[in-house]
């Protein structure tokens, strides 16, 4: 499934280059897009082999078009190497109908309304602050945790009160599915269903967010989204079977004043078929950055995950192995220069702590990153 | 004496383009089919952040100028109450989020005059001394300088 998206998305790339770019066309738009090249060096010391090298990183387009007054479309594709060769994934699609003013409903694939990071951030390394998201929040083909895509429909709605803005948003779509097999080195990966739903089971998101007027620049908010994640073909050796997930987040931001203060609390709620007597996992992580004059923003963050050894989700992901919880933090400072608004150098050092599986290690990071 | 004068003059288109802080009055301007009589700073604003998007069924298309322009600039500071790469960073991260489209940008106060005049929902801002010859628009909101 994963490769009939990516060869869609690379017929639709070439499609898009092809009638969207000529200039002086009646159909020519602006596309936009992210790119990054980071040079990493990771030190394991005793626990492994030391590493370092250049990467590229995700290479981002996107265009965004109103095609009537009501009607507007954004389409998004990363071009990226997963480890065997470079693809052009197809991230966004969304087709968008503007009922009134501040009420919107949109089909497509779209960025699942969870927490803030990943509405506010995805792919444009450029837009955070820091090198890369926090670990827990990696995307599904990086062996992340977290839904961060939808396939459905979206309901978006936005409330102007005394005390400040609301904007509420629910998804409805397909239920992922986790597909690989890790017991036979092959890649374990949430798959949103781009191309259909392989149990009929749906998933619901929504969230809720505020930003108050007597506190410009903050924004308060929580999320949830549910589904029931099927296993199927034994992948990582877990019995087949479903696991029943819910996932809440909580968040702040708050942007005002030259300073960056970032917050998020997620956490995992899994019935499984195949297994019970497991408690629920919980990652966070916090971050703060302030910009001195007008290039220069050092920051720190820290991130932690807890998950709970027997819980099949994680085990079936590779993250825990059976019975031994995973309890794993990493403290992150940088310093971001800003060349102007669309291109940005980040210097970075990683202390990690992971005691069960990766040990204590370090990494250092310079990225260059761009907005075009 | 000649070239005393070039050099002031030189100084003085410099100024004019680069350096100056906006002197005049700003005027927002509507089509003048707009669904609208007025409007307030705030309502400008929400405007030109893409947050208000309609008026009733009328799309509102707002029109803007070339970056580094003074009037934008001064536009930005007093209306939207941000700088202009800060605006810009801005626009990067909603349509990123959210799709959608920014303002349109004018190279001249008659450019956006003109898209104004031909756009139902058509919305810019001038200096105030060009609204005495600018046709189809309407005032609706003044930035006093």
């Amino acid at each position: 499934m994963k490769k009939t998206i990516r060869r869609w998305g690379g017929a639709v790339f070439a499609l898009v280059l092809c009638i969207g770019t000529a200039p002086g066309t009646a159909n020519a738009f602006t596309m936009h897009g992210f790119g990054d090249v980071t040079y990493t060096a990771t030190e394991m010391g005793d626990n492994g082999r030391d590493n370092n090298g250049f990467n590229l990183g995700q290479l981002d387009f996107y265009v965004a078009e109103q095609i009537s007054d009501r009607v507007d479309v954004l389409v998004e594709f990363v071009i990226e190497n997963p480890g065997d060769g470079f693809v052009v994934d197809l991230e966004r699609l969304q087709v968008g109908y503007a009922v009134a003013n501040q009420h919107k409903i949109r089909a497509g694939r779209f960025h699942n309304l969870m927490g803030y990071w990943n509405l506010a951030f995805h792919h444009g390394a450029q837009l955070h602050t820091s090198v890369g998201r926090p670990f827990f929040l990696e995307f599904e083909d990086d062996n992340g945790i977290i839904p961060v895509h939808m396939v459905g429909l979206w309901w978006s709605s936005r409330f102007e009160t005394g005390a400040g803005k609301v904007d509420f948003g629910l998804m409805f779509g397909n239920g992922a599915a986790l597909t690989g097999d890790a017991a036979n080195n092959d890649t374990v990966e949430l798959d949103p269903g781009s191309g259909g739903d392989s149990d009929n089971k749906k998933a619901v998101s929504a969230n809720l967010t505020f930003r108050p007027s007597a506190v410009r620049g903050l924004e308060v908010g929580a999320s949830v989204t549910a589904g029931t994640i099927v296993l199927s073909g034994t992948p990582g050796g877990i019995a087949n079977g479903e696991i029943d997930q819910t996932v809440y987040a909580l968040h702040a931001a708050y942007l005002a004043h030259n300073a960056e203060l970032l917050g998020e609390f997620y956490a995992w709620n899994h019935d499984a078929t195949m297994a019970s007597g497991f408690d629920d996992s919980s990652a966070f992580y916090v971050q703060a950055g302030y910009l001195v004059g007008e290039r220069v923003t050092p920051y720190v963050r820290y991130e932690s995950l807890s998950a709970d050894g027997m819980d099949p989700y994680f085990q079936t992901m590779g993250m825990t192995m059976a019975g031994t919880d995973r309890d794993k933090t990493i403290v992150i400072a940088g310093v971001r220069y800003d060349l102007n608004y669309r291109s940005a150098v980040k210097v970075e050092y990683r202390s990690i702590e992971d005691d069960n599986y990766d040990g204590s290690f370090t990494e250092g990071a310079v990225q260059w990153s761009f907005a075009f | 004496m000649r070239k005393l004068a070039l050099v002031w003059a030189l100084v003085g288109v410099f100024a004019m383009g680069f350096g100056t802080a906006w002197a005049e009055d700003i005027v927002i301007v509507v089509n003048d089919n707009a669904p609208v009589q007025s409007l307030d700073a705030r309502e400008v604003k929400e405007i030109y952040l893409g947050e208000t998007g309609y008026w009733g069924d009328q799309r509102i298309t707002p029109v803007g100028y070339q970056d580094g322009t003074p009037i934008q600039g001064t536009f930005l500071d007093k209306v939207v109450n941000i700088s202009e790469n800060v605006y810009k960073t801005y626009w990067i991260k909603r349509i990123f989020r959210e799709g959608g489209v920014p303002p349109t940008k004018a190279g001249s106060s008659e450019e956006a005059l003109r898209m104004v005049s031909q756009s139902a929902g058509g919305i810019t801002y001038i200096p105030a001394s060009a609204l005495a010859s600018a046709g189809g628009v309407r005032e609706v909101f003044r930035v006093t300088n």
